[in-house]
């Protein structure tokens, strides 16, 4: 039993209904949780993920605290290196990539023309490795491994070579971290510690895509839409949020790795994309 | 409180910036013990107390870009606002980004009221609120400098409150999905204020204002943005709070913002 469960088995034995929910309540009454509360009523599903014929897909076990962090880990990976490569035309230190790390590819320096998006850029450089950093002792010390850095294709979309095509590469990949981060959140209830780092790398990645969807207004830059849940940034839609609701899209572990895989729409899917071998990890398949 | 006030003494010595150790993680599991022997809030207590944040944000980006604020039907038949300021002089983009906060707030306005009403709970009325607390608003630098900060608070009250929602699964995803909102509010802002040379003060210890070098509101070391507490988001809300302040004064229960305090179950420092 690592350090952290122990102490939230410790805390739980008080009384404190800040215990294992995911270990008190099954997961037939969890559902049974879900579909008892009539708020958002489109988030259940989405929360659970849809299959082609609009069947809920279940996760087939429940993640440990160290796979959840471990798959962000994944993601925080492939943002540093984006960022490090177009800043420095080089990726991570070493000593942040793990004993046997993958490869990266197609990244190159920028030569960006206007001085907030390499400002900005220099920035989220700067906090994507720290990110990864935090992550990697965060992991360790919850009695967790690390997972190595996983070979990545940061070109699967095309080349980045200009502020624009920075600029709608990055508020993808900051909309999918946020997304999926929250996605993440109700598999880290057993740990107050752990959840509350990652909505506070949650808050710190949606600040990240709410300054980069201004710049994408400001310089008329198109950024697809990463799936159907995705707002693009325009003048009529300031911010990734429903219209009827406010909220940011949450999606689950398959919807983040059908995209990042390029395979949105296909389950099962396991590499692709921007992650030629998959992610490292035990959350891999989407 | 013990956890609370000891959270904020290491988390303002760099701890959350630290590598973790083990004997770090034996000192908050110390405060945690200290934590569940007090009152823990009920999850409509929590999701209550972030209603007050809401009404506060949403009346102040109604009136800025309209000139008036809630419905009635919409704020639970609350107190009338105070010291709210006109329809402003917003350029275009900064209107536009007004109006879409506005539109957000209002939504998650509603999301709370049907959260707490499907929990079983009685969602609270607007409590009496003063937009002037911090002098009157009445131009497009105060809005931007105010502004960001409200969405500052409002983003770390959900940051700190998320470990007082782990018993319901979907209301975490929901109060996520909420923060995630608030965040992208509080990077949209952060460039408007750079892009305009607006200093937005900070409202406690824990904020990062947004500069020309420094455009995001996280901690240097490890890029986290604040969490704070339900009684270090009261010290700002009841303007108690300056930016030495770690841990607001104890026992406070309304001024500021909240002439009369917060509504609900969690409303004193």
């Amino acid at each position: 039993m690592n350090t952290l469960f122990k102490l939230s088995s410790e805390f739980a034995r008080d009384g404190s209904p800040q215990s294992d929910i995911m270990n008190l309540l099954g997961r037939r009454s969890f559902l049974s949780t879900l579909g008892a509360a009539t708020l958002a009523t489109g988030v259940t599903a989405s929360l659970m993920g849809c299959g082609d014929n609009g069947s809920v897909v279940l996760p087939s076990t429940t993640p440990s605290v160290a796979d959840v962090l471990n798959f962000a880990l994944n993601l925080e990976y492939l943002e540093a290196n984006f960022y490090a490569y177009i800043t420095a035309g080089a990726g991570l230190p070493a000593a942040d990539q793990g004993g046997s790390p993958g490869s990266v590819s197609g990244g190159a320096q920028v030569s960006f023309t206007n001085p907030i998006v390499a400002s900005v850029a220099n920035q989220l450089a700067t906090h994507e490795r720290q990110h990864v950093e935090f992550l990697r002792s965060t992991i360790a010390a919850i009695g967790g491994t690390p997972i190595d850095q996983p070979t990545i294709n940061l070109a699967a979309n095309g080349t980045v070579n200009s502020d624009a095509t920075f600029l709608a590469a990055a508020r993808q990949l900051e909309a999918v971290g946020v997304s999926a981060y929250i996605g993440g959140a109700q598999f880290l209830t057993s740990s107050a510690v752990a959840l509350t780092y990652a909505a506070q790398i949650l808050d710190t990645e949606s600040q990240h895509d709410g300054f980069l969807r201004e710049l994408c207004i400001a310089f008329n830059v198109t950024s697809p839409a990463v799936d159907s849940q995705d707002n693009p940034p325009s003048l009529s839609k300031i911010f990734d949020t429903g219209s009827t609701n406010g909220l940011n899209p949450v999606r689950t572990t398959s919807q983040v790795l059908q995209i990042v895989y390029a395979a949105v729409g296909s389950s099962g899917v396991s590499k692709g994309g921007f992650f030629p071998n998959g992610l490292n990890g035990s959350i891999v398949v989407s | 409180m013990a956890f609370d006030r000891s959270t904020a003494h290491l988390n303002r010595r760099g701890f959350l910036g630290a590598m973790l150790s083990a004997a770090a993680l034996a000192t908050v599991a110390g405060g945690r013990e200290a934590l569940a022997q007090s009152a823990t809030p009920a999850v409509t207590d929590v999701l209550n107390f972030a209603l007050n944040l809401e009404y506060l944000e949403a009346n102040f980006y109604l009136y800025a870009s309209t000139g008036s604020g809630l419905s009635s039907s919409m704020n639970g038949n609350g107190v009338a606002v105070e010291g709210a300021p006109p329809k402003l002089p917003l350029d275009q983009n900064t209107l536009a980004v007004c109006q879409a906060l506005a539109q957000d707030e209002v939504n998650h306005i509603a999301d709370l009221q049907s959260a707490i009403t499907s929990l079983g709970g009685t969602f609270i009325p607007q409590p009496l609120i003063n937009l002037a607390a911090n002098g009157a608003i009445t131009t497009q630098a105060q809005f931007l400098a105010a502004a960001r900060q409200f969405t500052a608070l409002g983003g770390s009250a959900y940051v700190g409150s998320a470990q007082l929602l782990v018993s319901n699964p979907t209301v975490l995803t929901t109060a996520g999905q909420i923060l995630g909102a608030e965040g992208q509010h509080a990077g949209a802002l952060a460039y408007l204020c750079v892009t305009q040379n607006v200093m937005s003060p900070p409202i406690d210890a824990q904020d990062v204002p947004p500069t020309s070098t420094n455009f995001f509101t996280v901690d240097p070391v490890h890029a986290l943005s604040p969490a704070r507490i339900p009684i270090q988001v009261l010290g700002v809300a009841y303007a108690v709070s300056t930016p030495a302040t770690v841990t607001p004064p104890a026992g406070v229960t309304m001024g500021g913002f909240f002439p009369n305090g917060f509504n609900g179950n969690v409303k004193s420092t």
